[in-house]
């Protein structure tokens, strides 16, 4: 390569923002703190969300925007037939069209979840997104920090942001610099 | 910053929405039948009109496309309808 070229150019790598560890990561702001919520499985649903809901997480709510979710299964509204599933355990489900009318795709590796706790818990959300939290929208789907996620919580003071894979960091690096 | 209503979600910041198009276009039909020219005009003339106008809006992050009727000068919200039940 001619000597002109920067070196940089060698090397695009040097110019994205380091990845987390997303098994450890953690981070400790002035009056709350942040941790990456490992091993959690994920199944993406759409269709006919009360028979998936039946099959996968019977009994569980569909949890909305800022909405408490309080048991191990998650059951996240994005949209009007489409919803994420989390769950501490394994989910049995069979990736594809099912004969009840919804279709299930595995999602395990495809969001990262970042659980943010603390008494500032609130004033640090609001400065990561507009949207309005006591509006009671029946879906967990916003913006924060610019980039699409949902947004809940598992009690009064901590909530669980689950992002996109790949634009995980981007996230992560605002806490990082808050 | 402006507030819009998903038919869905309610209320959200206008940073979550995208103009889909004018609503009430109708594609030329049968698709064979369709001069370059007219296909053209579906494609790319709009009518852009002052003051009250059908919009088609998605509200891109629960995947929600609506009717929103609102006016492009004072940017006053009329309403927005679920196109579930069409009509738009």
């Amino acid at each position: 390569m001619p000597d002109f070229l920067p070196k940089t150019m060698l090397d695009r790598g040097t110019f994205w923002t380091p990845v987390p560890d997303w098994t450890s990561a953690r981070l400790h702001g002035d009056g709350w703190s942040a941790r990456a919520v490992p091993d959690l499985h994920r199944v993406l649903v759409s269709g006919n969300l009360e028979a998936a809901v039946a099959s996968l997480a019977p009994g569980a709510p569909s949890i909305g925007l800022w909405q408490i979710a309080e048991r191990e299964i998650h059951a996240l509204r994005i949209g009007r037939d489409r919803m994420l599933i989390t769950s501490v355990e394994p989910l049995a489900a069979n990736p594809g069209w099912n004969a009840d009318g919804y279709a299930v795709s595995l999602a395990d590796d495809a969001y990262r979840t970042v659980e943010i706790q603390g008494p500032k818990l609130r004033e640090l959300i609001a400065e990561m997104s507009f949207v309005d939290l006591e509006g009671r929208s029946p879906s967990a789907a916003t913006l924060v920090c610019g980039q699409p996620a949902l947004l809940h919580r598992t009690s009064p003071d901590c909530a669980r942001l689950h992002i996109e894979a790949p634009l995980a960091t981007t996230i992560w690096h605002w806490l990082e610099r808050r | 910053m402006q507030l819009f209503s998903c038919p869905f979600c309610g209320p959200r910041d206008e940073t979550e929405f995208t103009f889909g198009g004018e609503a009430g276009k109708e594609r030329p039909e049968p698709a064979p039948d369709v001069s370059a020219e007219d296909w053209s005009k579906y494609l790319h003339r709009v009518g852009n009109p002052r003051g009250r106008t059908r919009e088609i809006w998605v509200h891109h992050t629960c995947g929600e496309y609506f009717l929103m009727e609102r006016d492009t000068v004072s940017h006053v919200v009329a309403g927005t309808q679920s196109l579930r039940g069409g009509g738009a």
